[in-house]
Formats: structure tokens, sequence, C-alpha cells
């Protein structure tokens, strides 16, 4: 079975790149516009990979984290966190996200692709 | 006399409601049918991004429209080659072309704006010429939406008439302090 990928942003612009992107390199793709559809999802089955915006409308990005690891699945789901100012660094460090897994916006897809690979591959 | 009066003045506003409820429901009919066109532009455009390759130009006026704005949306989220490869699909599908002929023909100023506003966000260098000469456009905010515009690009050729078109603007002396405090013309621009 391929690889799966809950987008989660309220931007469509982001949620069409990055599914493009993340469509190429072989993932099945999922989408969801705000904090609680994301989680929703997430409940339904498990994603692979999660790209997750920082400020999302419901939940925010930090509270699904939160959300996730409440639910057990903090090991299983890599996380890809979308920020646009310095202060997402700070709210991902937080809820322990290491700076590896902080994707700043506006990105280049090539690049966005490689940490994502980075992201998917670390234990 | 004054029930003429009254029953005029009564007549105008219900005029005046019915325009605009009118306006409202041509603008919601607008972007309703917009809205999925947009949509399928930009699952197109980013998927053209990703594989390099162009998509098929839009026909007609409603689709380069939709192509446009799913263009403009997609800008705010690239940065650095992406970017680059969706300025020049924008550039060949002849959406820049669309954009320069309203900022150099339209009389109404808004329109001109948000033309000037557009091609500042393409930042194609086909649109240098235009947005030259929107610095001496009669509208002050086309000036400075250009002036915008000619600083995201890579060349600054007309970087003299920009702080030109920039000095005009300043009534405070706002120039002058940003050249006293700034290192080179570029950063002038970013403070102004």
């Amino acid at each position: 079975m391929g690889r799966t990928a809950l987008v989660a942003d309220d931007s469509l612009a982001v949620r069409r790149l990055v599914s493009a992107r993340l469509r190429r390199d072989g993932y099945s793709i999922r989408e969801a516009t705000d904090g609680h559809e994301a989680l929703e999802e997430i409940e339904r089955e498990p994603p692979d990979l999660l790209v997750l915006d920082d400020v999302l409308p419901g939940l925010s990005g930090v509270e699904v984290v939160e959300g996730l690891r409440a639910r057990g699945l903090g090991e299983s789901v890599r996380v890809a966190f979308l920020i646009e100012y310095s202060s997402g660094l700070r709210r991902a460090a937080l809820v322990g996200l290491p700076e590896s897994s902080v994707i700043r916006k506006p990105f280049d897809l090539d690049r966005f692709a490689d940490r994502i690979r980075a992201i998917a591959t670390s234990g | 006399m004054i029930l003429a009066v009254a029953l005029i003045l009564a007549a105008i506003i219900v005029a005046e409601l019915i325009a605009l409820a009118g306006r409202r429901a041509w603008v919601h009919w607008k972007t309703t049918r917009r809205a999925p066109l947009v949509d399928d532009a930009m699952t197109e455009l980013a998927d053209a991004i990703v594989t390099g390759v162009a998509p098929a130009a839009p026909v007609g006026r409603v689709r380069r429209r939709a192509f446009r704005l799913a263009a403009l949306e997609l800008f705010t989220a690239l940065a650095g080659e992406s970017r680059a490869r969706l300025t020049r699909f924008v550039e060949e599908l002849g959406l820049v072309d669309d954009v320069v002929r309203t900022l150099s023909r339209s009389r109404r100023a808004y329109a001109r704006r948000t033309a000037a506003d557009e091609l500042a966000e393409i930042r194609s260098p086909q649109a240098v010429p235009i947005l030259t000469r929107a610095l001496a456009d009669t509208d002050p905010m086309v000036r400075v939406v250009a002036v915008r515009g000619l600083a995201s690009l890579p060349e600054l050729s007309q970087l003299d008439r920009m702080l030109e078109a920039a000095h005009r603007l300043g009534r405070d002396g706002a120039l002058d302090r940003a050249r006293a405090t700034a290192g080179s013309d570029r950063h002038v621009l970013a403070i102004l």
C-alpha cells in the first residue's frame, strides 16, 4: 500500500501546491481546511505524513499536534509544520517539534520536497 | 408640494436599494461561477509548476481571468525557482499582456491600481516598460504600486525614475530621511 499524506492548510493555493508536489513523490493525498477537520481525518485514518499549517481556523497547528499525541499517534505520523512568521518556530518548539520539522512559507517546491523526504525518513 | 418631494425622495431611495441588491446579486453570481474555474486553474498551474510543463493556454476572457487569479494566489505561497517558473508560465500564457493592456488603457484609476499591483506580484521583466510609464500616472496610488513593482524586479535600470516618483509622493521629507539612514538605493525603496 502507498504512502498517505494529509495536507491541512486553510489556503487553497498551499494545498494545491503541496498536494501536487507530494503526489509526484507517490503520496496519496487527503486535504483539510481547518484544525477540527484535520483531527477528524487523522482519527478516520492516520496518515503517514501530516503537512500542517501553524495558523489554522478552529484548532491551531499546535493543538492539532497535541490532539495527535493524545490519540497515541505522535510516533507513527510524521509532521511537517508550515510557518509564515518566526513566532511559529517558538510554537513548534513548545510542542517539542524539532526545527527540522519546520518549513517556512513561502517556499520553493523542490526544496520543500527535499525537506519532506528528510522528515519522512527521520527516526 | 411637500408630498411630491417626499414621493420623489422615496422613489430615489427605492431605486438605490434595488440597484444595490441587483449589484450584490450580480457580484455573488459572478463569484460563485468563477470559484470552480479558479480552483481548476490553480490545480492545473500547480501541476505545471511541479512537472515543468506549461498548461494549455486558457481560451476566453473568463477562463483567462480565472487563470490569472489562480496564479496571483499561487505567487503568494511560492519562492525561488518555483516562483520564477510560474512567472514564465504566466508570460507564456499571455496573461501578462492582459494586465498590461488594462494598465495602459483603462480610464478607471482603480482598474489601473489593480493592474499595477498584479504586475508587481507577477514580477515579469515584460512589465518593466509599462510599470516605468506608470511612474508618471495621474493617480498617486498607481505610482506607488509601480515603484513597488519595479523594486521587486532583479534589475533596477529605472531606479532614478523610481526615486523621482517616490520623491514626488513624499511631502514630508520621507525620501530624504530614508536616504540618510539607508545603505543603498534598494534599501531606500524598501524603507519607502
